[in-house]
């Protein structure tokens, strides 16, 4: 089902000429712009919350990585969730054998946005760092890798917290987009104070997917502790999803025909 | 044979937020409850065509979301082929296809061809039987040429045909079609109901329609069940519908010089009365003695009796139902 997703929003994404690339030259733009400014920062400074300028692009380089692969996949699915909710079309999906929540979740798995819009922005920041001037373990960079991905799933399970309202109210568009400061919260860990740093991890996710994972494959945050708050998060937010979703499925209403 | 869909008592009740205020809501709420549905009770046999008839308002798409497990009902219990529908076990969802005139299952930018791929993977239709089936229902709606067509280049009737094949790609035992041919012109309809009956009368789907086009219903179904405000006036067959109207007649009448209203009224209810003609409603027992009176007091161009249509006999229901509840 995932393969055929991916298949289906390719071919979604293909059947226009010369849709999409506006967006290519918005995060390129974007992305030069950060790069400029980091380069004046760090012009006046050795540090900043214990990172070098290396470490900063490196930091930035992984929230880029998760700004598009959280577009690619989790917000676009909780935005389509939102409007077919909305416009009733969610009516056809409910009524098919799929495990709604997974399906809602994967419908829109788009691999040429991410290549796209992405890709070029990443490998200007990848091309800026000294890598050099950064040393990596193997093992921190195995569980950095893991808690990205712990960090993802708790983010899409938040996220979708902010869409699921439209079950009771009708829409909740607006609410979703209070999800994009989670998607490039691009803070040094280890410069927030410990108590928000744990709030920002497992209550509202906006480190969890970069700022901590960077933080354990640089060596500045214990690997057991991060693991633990990483994959905490992923667990506790995934059931608070379930068990708001399953109660949303019982207030669907369906729009009127 | 054992009921297909049994409704027993079924009622629902939707409740709504009255205070809209973003900071008074929040405490004083306000709610408003919408009895869409009030306790009806209906069972419908395998391979049946059902048609939910009422006007807006009245409970029929409701009733169709209750059966499909859209939505639960506040009280009573549906049960279609022993499952709950608001269970949504994926052995009951495999059962049922629904249509939804104003709503699309296919994706808009892609081939209808390239959403079967994706219903035939969440059906797991064996590749054979899919390509026999899908091949089957484009000949059968004249769809063919379009199956790699980008459904938004489709007119609306090829889309709802296909929107159909989406439907029935997986070959449900229950149909559920809401207003079908809705915006459809007249060849696009005629087909689509052609298909609907030929589907029920080869392949034993039981068809559960709701529609405002009484020619989806006289031609689709055999069975008529009215609802309004959300309570069920009317549960037998078409036949039995018109039967029991059969004591009146609609007799149109052409004249030579046409008379006034007052000279018309005497004979019975004047339907319409303009320059072409009149349309009078005679009772069946005093027809042919009024129609000699008529002629014999009035110079006939021509005339032509029928039957009273069936919205006026919907309409008539719904006069007695109010009546009655009133």
């Amino acid at each position: 089902m995932l393969g055929i997703n991916i298949v289906n929003t390719w071919q979604t994404e293909t059947a226009y000429f010369a849709h999409g690339w506006g967006n290519v030259l918005s995060t390129v733009a974007f992305t030069i712009t950060y790069l400029v400014f980091i380069s004046v920062i760090f012009a006046n400074v050795h540090t900043l919350a214990g990172f070098t300028r290396d470490q900063m692009l490196f930091l930035l380089l992984v929230v880029q990585v998760n700004f598009y692969l959280m577009w690619s996949w989790a917000f676009n699915n909780a935005q389509r969730l939102v409007d077919d909710v909305n416009r009733g079309n969610f009516d056809l999906l409910l009524t098919k054998p799929l495990p709604a929540l997974f399906y809602s979740s994967v419908r829109n798995i788009s691999l040429l946005q991410f290549v796209r819009d992405g890709l070029p922005a990443i490998l200007f920041v990848i091309f800026a760092i000294q890598w050099q001037h950064l040393t990596f373990q193997p093992l921190a960079v195995l569980a950095g890798l893991l808690l990205i991905v712990a960090g993802q799933i708790a983010t899409q399970s938040f996220l979708l917290l902010f869409a699921l309202p439209v079950f009771w109210y009708g829409q909740s568009s607006d609410l979703l987009n209070l999800s994009y400061p989670l998607m490039d919260a691009d803070m040094p860990y280890t410069g927030i104070q410990p108590n928000l740093r744990v709030v920002l991890t497992l209550v509202v996710p906006a480190l969890a997917s970069a700022s901590l994972p960077v933080a354990v494959m640089l060596g500045k945050f214990d690997m057991i502790s991060g693991l633990g708050l990483g994959f905490g998060a992923a667990a506790l937010l995934s059931v608070i999803k379930m068990v708001i979703w399953k109660s949303a499925l019982r207030h669907y209403t369906s729009a009127s025909s | 044979m054992k009921p297909i869909i049994t409704a027993h008592h079924i009622s629902k009740t939707f409740k709504s937020r009255g205070n809209r205020n973003l900071v008074t809501g929040l405490w004083r709420p306000e709610w408003n409850y919408k009895h869409a549905v009030s306790d009806i009770s209906f069972e419908i046999m395998p391979g049946e065509a059902v048609a939910f008839l009422g006007p807006n308002g009245a409970g029929k798409t409701t009733t169709t979301k209750m059966m499909t497990g859209l939505i639960a009902p506040t009280e009573g219990n549906v049960t279609i082929n022993g499952f709950t529908p608001f269970d949504r076990s994926p052995d009951f969802l495999r059962q049922i296809g629904l249509v939804m005139g104003n709503k699309a299952g296919l994706n808009w930018d892609l081939s209808a061809r390239q959403s079967f791929w994706l219903l035939q993977n969440i059906y797991k239709i064996p590749q054979q039987r899919f390509d026999a089936h899908l091949k089957k229902l484009a000949e059968l709606l004249d769809v063919t040429a379009h199956l790699d067509t980008q459904v938004r280049r489709l007119s609306l009737g090829e889309r709802m045909k296909l929107e159909l094949i989406g439907a029935i790609i997986h070959e449900p035992t229950i149909l559920f079609l809401d207003e079908p041919t809705i915006g459809l012109d007249i060849i696009a309809k005629k087909n689509i109901r052609q298909f609907l009956r030929q589907i029920q009368k080869d392949d034993s789907i039981t068809l559960v329609l709701t529609s405002h086009d009484m020619d989806d219903i006289e031609q689709v179904c055999d069975r008529v069940l009215v609802i309004n405000h959300g309570t069920k006036i009317y549960d037998n067959s078409l036949a039995a519908l018109n039967d029991h109207y059969k004591t009146m007649r609609y007799v149109r009448f052409v004249f030579d010089k046409q008379p006034a209203k007052a000279a018309l009224e005497e004979f019975g209810e004047l339907v319409t009365y303009d320059p072409s003609g009149v349309l009078l409603q005679i009772a069946t027992e005093t027809m042919i003695k009024t129609i000699a009176t008529i002629s014999s007091r009035f110079s006939l161009l021509d005339m032509r009796v029928e039957s009273v249509p069936l919205e006026e006999i919907i309409e008539e229901l719904f006069r007695t139902a109010s009546k009655s509840s009133s």
